[in-house]
């Protein structure tokens, strides 16, 4: 069939009014291609039928333009239900801006990260202060062991400082201790860092030979958390002949030397 | 209707693909009072026509994606889905007893005479100035657009050969296309 044809078999109009079968609506489509004119006339058809219809209009209410808005945006209103009688109502639900939908999600994008942060600076400044304080530790002890070595120093390069060195009794070979008498202010110090570590509950304790008699000078720290004790302050003496260490059970200063390790002259 | 907006049939099918809610008003404000006159005419209830109008309009709008342009009018397109929704609405238990249905060995009787409908659009405030087409080239036509009916329910309606029906149809919508020109 050429197009003339088809427009004049009446095809195109039983199609435009939907009243084709399968087979026919697709032939018909397939003309529709194939031949500007019928596409043409199908167009002029549907257009006549459509001022057709509007000539028969029935204008709606206005309520259904705004029920059907409603019903496309149901986000608009949403079920409320009375807690007391359990009945639902609706309530308005505002349309929020997707600005500020973005808005809210950079926010919260921001408040994470920021918390993020917040904790490794954090726990990077209380690493840092930790490790301030340990440094700061660590450097106090070495002043102090600094302080104690020059105090040392101070004591066993006195001028005034008269040097004594205990001689071991026989049965304790290695019992070296020095003494140091300040021959200005009769102060007396001692180095027991020679002397073999004391056993378990015993203890050194210093002795001054005063007119032939000994007197408790004090017990002798030989370590203080583990650290050797070097040059220390005993207690001081008016007319002092000789010094001594003696060996004693842990506890306050004796009245009476127990075990005499070494002793010497001034 | 007054437009402040003026679209052309292209632009307002791109803009409802996007699903652009002014071109929407716009369609609804060109298109529904044809639309609802065709409901009208099929459910002769006035509130009833205006809950299918606002159901059709809903389904065109969500399914606007599947409007091929390439395969008519916008307009024939709302029309067929606002028609099937309707004898859908029709056929539905409320409204059996109406008799209405197309199908319905009833509702023959019901449109059988062209006369009697004339009369009863009148009656229901439809005035038709423009188109003065004779009562069974009216017929044919209202009863294909506006009722849905098949080929075969158009032959038993009016009692004619079903082969007849495309000769007739053509030359109704011929004296109805002069009328309108």
């Amino acid at each position: 069939m050429n197009a003339q044809e088809i427009i004049s078999s009446g095809i195109l109009e039983l199609y435009c009014m939907e009243l084709t079968s399968a087979a026919e609506t697709a032939e018909v489509a397939a003309w529709a291609k194939q031949y500007p004119e019928v596409a043409a006339e199908i167009e002029a058809i549907q257009s006549g039928l459509e001022s057709y219809a509007q000539t028969h209009a029935v204008a709606s209410d206005a309520s259904v333009k705004e029920k059907l808005f409603a019903a496309i945006n149901p986000a608009k209103t949403a079920p409320v239900i009375d807690l007391k009688t359990g009945t639902a109502s609706t309530a308005k639900v505002y349309a929020i801006s997707p600005v500020w939908k973005y808005a809210a999600a950079a926010s919260i994008v921001l408040l994470v990260g920021s918390l993020f942060f917040n904790y490794t600076f954090y726990n990077k400044y209380d690493k840092a202060n930790n490790e301030l304080a340990t440094t700061q530790t660590e450097l106090q002890l070495q002043k102090e062991l600094a302080k104690n070595m020059e105090d040392d120093m101070g004591v066993i390069t006195n001028k005034n400082a008269m040097p004594v060195s205990l001689t071991p009794m026989a049965d304790v070979p290695d019992a070296n201790a020095r003494i140091y008498w300040m021959q200005n202010t009769k102060e007396v110090y001692i180095d027991p860092s020679n002397l073999p570590k004391a056993p378990e509950g015993k203890q050194y304790e210093f002795w001054a030979i005063v007119d032939g008699v000994p007197v408790n000078g004090g017990v002798i720290t030989t370590e203080i958390n583990g650290k050797t004790v070097r040059v220390q302050k005993m207690k001081s003496f008016g007319q002092v002949q000789a010094f001594a260490v003696s060996l004693e059970d842990v506890g306050p200063a004796k009245k009476v030397p127990a075990k005499v390790m070494a002793a010497g002259n001034i | 209707m007054p437009d402040t907006l003026k679209y052309s049939e292209e632009e307002l099918v791109m803009r409802l693909q996007s699903k652009d809610q002014q071109a929407f008003s716009y369609l609804y404000d060109n298109y529904s009072a044809a639309l609802n006159g065709v409901i009208y005419r099929m459910v002769e209830n006035r509130e009833l026509a205006e809950d299918i109008l606002q159901e059709a309009f809903v389904k065109i709008w969500n399914n606007f994606a599947s409007y091929d342009t390439g395969k008519g009018r916008l307009f024939t397109w709302m029309l067929n889905i606002t028609r099937n929704l309707t004898i859908d609405t029709l056929r539905s238990k409320g409204y059996k007893k109406q008799g209405k249905i197309s199908s319905d060995e009833n509702s023959v009787s019901n449109l059988t005479n062209d006369g009697r409908m004339a009369e009863r659009f009148d009656a229901m405030g439809v005035r038709n100035q423009l188109v003065n087409l004779k009562p069974e080239q009216r017929s044919i036509i209202d009863l294909a657009y506006f009722n849905g009916y098949t080929q075969d329910e158009i032959s038993k309606e009016m009692g004619i050969p079903l082969g007849t029906v495309k000769t007739r149809m053509r030359a109704a919508i011929i004296e109805l296309r002069k009328m309108l020109a």
